[in-house]
């Protein structure tokens, strides 16, 4: 045993520590065409990536296990034509809506006169032509990074409780007290967490540079391949390390980039989301503490980071068929783009004000692609979530990625919201865990949270391409991902059979899930991977399946006639 | 007849001052190695390979059992619980002892520059230190220092033997661990020669690296403290006492780890 075996070894503990706001990015510069059917079988053990939009793809066309919309408009829809326009609200950091294959499918608010300082519709927001900012102020300033809850939390209780006297504490004080350990432990797990990945990151970047130094000298300078590697059959225990090392690296498509986004992102995490010190709030200037209050932000929905809204809303709409870039999942949508997520996490009074401005302004699907661990104001979120399903908005949300039972453990925000006495939940509400494109035990992405009662079904969100700013594209993978391929498929139901509520579209989608009633899967697992257990598929979400747009389309279809 | 009680008396009454003296020159040792041990943060630089590796192993690198692996770090935090690592430390401290050079260092550590230096110290191992840690970690390497900086730190870690004191304490651990794994895992043993080689092997492949980590750990530790005072700092370790307190503090941690290892290999072998 040595340094580097010790060192190669840490490497199985690695894992992408992303939020639903935060997934792994991975730049593919040279995308793949999209896969024709395929008649040879697809050797599923090596490949390392899926075609780009594999997800649109029909299992037994492909053997990709996609939502088979491509299949759908090639057939259903194939001499249809939609019948409504259909508004789906992107809550999240924010859309590039000059993106080249979103800008013709932003929402306009056709009541408001672009940029002339009025509040023309009088819905307490100016110029909010393609939705609002709640993370910004009024001089057009933006908050980017913002804190954590836990931070927040934590920032609370500490001064109070750190150096407190806990024998003349009352029975009030001793639970909240009990409350402030449960929460310093776990802010302090959370920041020795942070820089074990950093170091790991650090060791991986080390022994990838001298992987390649051994193995330039082993191939004599000549290129190698994956394959070059696998059959490499070392003769000392340099070559050894090195063949470790790449296979690894290789196998998880980790590059210089990845790398580096990776140390930037826990960087940014260390400064900011677990910086107890570090408070962005004036910035939107709204009164904090007032969590009724409605009016503030400003008209900007891209914000400085738009790249995680952006690639969501075009898994969901991007414009089809035109020869440019990529297909979303619905026609005849329009995003509605509603900044309230920051880099960290979002805030309660900003999540609650989103979901009512887009009920307010006409939205007839809200994505959420994002969650959070805590949620210290609940209740007004609870109150806006209510008055969504109320007015027949469905709400659709990332399960979350810290491949977690959320039946045990929740990821906010959820469907319930009854508070503690009551078992009240909402009716239009769908939480999306991700699948991936390999049809065996790793069918199940291996971060993505899971639930037989609280995850309603699985969508594919890994390797995902979709649209990122500057008319850019990429691969992202995360639950955020599986949340829009949901909210795309209710939207395209809803064009085309506009007719059945959003209650039937929401039976409609669950009912006609694909199922693999003997499907083996690996639980996701938030330690080491090679330590997750099995289980069958069905038993990790309520309805036992992964979406399908062709089947909830001919469903659709026979409930409309 | 010789009143032996009023002989045995006179001579306790004549010897009370001395024991007096000496159990308050006692207490005064002992609270000068706390002061020591506290504003050198010896503990905090002791916890560190120990936390280090904790995390490391508690990943289950040599692929024991999961209950076994779970057991095992169990051990691992019973044996190097930081309370006893403390004493052991506090001992160390107490049998090299020396009035003269304690009361140097008493003396810098008082001074302004110390202090600050020292307050550095604290908060690096603190968890706000930590957080902080990463932020500085990712800013040295965005904006590398200047090669006077370099040299510095350098010049530190020479002074204080921070190289040897990186590899032997990892060591220590490394072979605790690797003990420990050969007693618990169905499937291999190791004889103490092999484990002898496999530690030789973890300190030739630190040696290669730690003169950089070692800059680098410095680099930042001391991330805010500007150069003129880690300067003068450093010229307190080329005095008698300063070596004095860089030898003892080395000494001091490596006992530390010793005896928290001969603890929990005893642990293991207790283990059914």
């Amino acid at each position: 045993m040595n340094k580097k075996s010790l060192l190669i070894l840490a490497l199985s503990i690695l894992f992408y520590g992303c939020s639903t706001t935060e997934p792994t990015t991975q730049s593919d510069p040279a995308p793949k065409k999209e896969q024709q059917v395929q008649e040879e079988p697809v050797d599923f053990s090596t490949m390392l990536e899926p075609p780009q939009g594999w997800h649109h793809l029909d299992e037994e066309k492909s053997q990709f296990r996609g939502i088979s919309s491509q299949h759908a408009y090639e057939t259903i829809l194939s001499n249809k034509s939609p019948e409504k326009e259909v508004v789906v609200a992107v809550i999240d950091g924010g859309v590039d809506a000059e993106h080249e294959d979103l800008q013709n499918v932003m929402w306009i608010n056709e009541d408001e006169v672009p940029d002339n300082g009025e509040d023309d519709d009088e819905n307490g927001y100016v110029d909010d032509v393609h939705g609002w900012n709640f993370i910004g102020g009024k001089d057009g300033e933006n908050v980017n990074h913002d804190t954590f809850e836990l931070t927040r939390l934590y920032e609370q209780l500490h001064p109070q409780f750190s150096d407190v006297d806990t024998t003349s504490l009352s029975q009030e004080e001793q639970e909240q007290f009990a409350y402030y350990k449960e929460i310093r432990s776990a802010y302090e797990d959370k920041i020795k967490e942070l820089e074990q990945q950093y170091n790991n990151i650090q060791s991986l970047e080390q022994s990838k540079e001298e992987a390649e130094k051994i193995l330039k000298k082993h191939f004599a300078d000549t290129t190698y391949s994956y394959e070059d590697i696998v059959e490499l059959e070392p003769t000392n225990q340099e070559v050894g390390f090195a063949k470790n090392v790449m296979t690894y690296v290789l196998e998880n498509d980790i590059d210089s980039t990845l790398i580096a986004d990776q140390k930037k992102q826990i960087y940014e995490f260390a400064k900011y989301g677990y910086n107890p010190e570090f408070d962005p709030r004036s910035i939107v200037g709204d009164n904090y503490e007032d969590k009724s209050e409605r009016v503030y932000g400003n008209n900007d929905v891209a914000g400085p980071d738009p790249s995680h809204g952006t690639h969501v809303a075009g898994i969901i709409a991007a414009e089809r068929d035109n020869n440019l870039g990529v297909n979303g999942v619905a026609i005849n949508t329009r995003i509605m783009a509603i900044r309230a997520v920051p880099n960290g996490d979002e805030r309660d009074k900003d999540v609650a004000n989103a979901i009512r401005y887009a009920v307010d302004n006409g939205a007839d699907v809200i994505n959420m692609s994002f969650g959070k661990g805590y949620s210290p104001h609940k209740e007004v979120v609870n109150e806006a979530i209510k008055y969504a399903d109320e007015k027949g908005v469905l709400m659709v949300h990332g399960a979350g990625n810290e491949a977690k039972n959320t039946d045990q453990s929740e990821s906010y925000p959820t469907d319930n919201y009854g508070g503690m006495f009551s078992d009240s939940s909402a009716t239009l509400w769908l939480s999306v865990g991700a699948t991936t494109w390999k049809p065996n035990e790793e069918f199940i992405a291996n971060f993505s949270n899971y639930g037989e009662e609280t995850v309603d079904l699985f969508a594919p969100g890994v390797d995902i391409y979709s649209t990122m700013p500057d008319n850019k594209y990429e691969f992202q993978e995360g639950t955020s991902m599986a949340s829009p391929v949901v909210a795309g498929t209710a939207a395209l139901i809803m064009a085309y059979y506009p007719d059945l509520s959003p209650q039937q579209i929401r039976q409609i989608i669950l009912d006609n899930v694909l199922r693999y009633p003997d499907q083996q899967v690996r639980v996701p697992h938030e330690g080491n991977p090679q330590e997750s257990e099995t289980a069958l598929f069905h038993e990790l979400s309520s309805s036992d399946g992964i979406v399908n747009v062709y089947r909830a389309l001919q469903a659709a279809e026979e409930m409309s006639n | 007849m010789i009143n032996y009680r009023n002989i045995t008396i006179a001579i306790f009454l004549a010897l009370l001052p001395a024991l007096l003296m000496a159990q308050s020159q006692t207490t005064s040792t002992a609270e000068t190695i706390n002061v020591i041990i506290i504003e050198m943060s010896v503990s905090g630089e002791l916890n560190q390979p120990i936390d280090e590796l904790e995390m490391q192993f508690s990943q289950n690198p040599f692929g024991l059992p999961a209950q076994q692996n779970e057991r095992l770090m169990e051990l691992y935090s019973e044996a190097f619980e930081p309370e006893s690592t403390l004493q052991s430390i506090r001992n160390t401290f107490d049998e090299n002892f020396d009035p003269q050079h304690a009361e140097s260092v008493m003396v810098w550590l008082e001074d302004k520059i110390t202090q600050e230096v020292h307050e550095a110290e604290k908060e690096f191992y603190t968890i706000q230190g930590t957080r902080k840690r990463i932020v500085s970690k990712y800013e040295l390497e965005q904006n590398p220092p200047e090669q006077e900086r370099i040299q510095l730190m350098q010049s530190l870690a020479q002074r204080t033997s921070a190289a040897d004191t990186e590899i032997e304490s990892r060591v220590i651990i490394f072979r605790a661990m690797i003990n420990a794994f050969s007693e618990l895992s169905p499937q291999q043993s190791f004889s103490s020669s092999q484990i002898d080689g496999f530690a030789q092997n973890f300190r030739n492949q630190m040696k290669a690296q730690v003169n950089e980590q070692v800059t680098n750990h410095l680099l930042t530790k001391y991330h805010g403290v500007d150069d003129s005072s880690l300067e003068e700092y450093i010229s307190f370790y080329d005095t008698e006492a300063g070596q004095w307190l860089s030898e003892t503090t080395s000494e001091s941690i490596f006992a530390a780890l010793e005896t928290a290892s001969e603890q929990l290999i005893k642990s293991v072998s207790e283990v059914e």
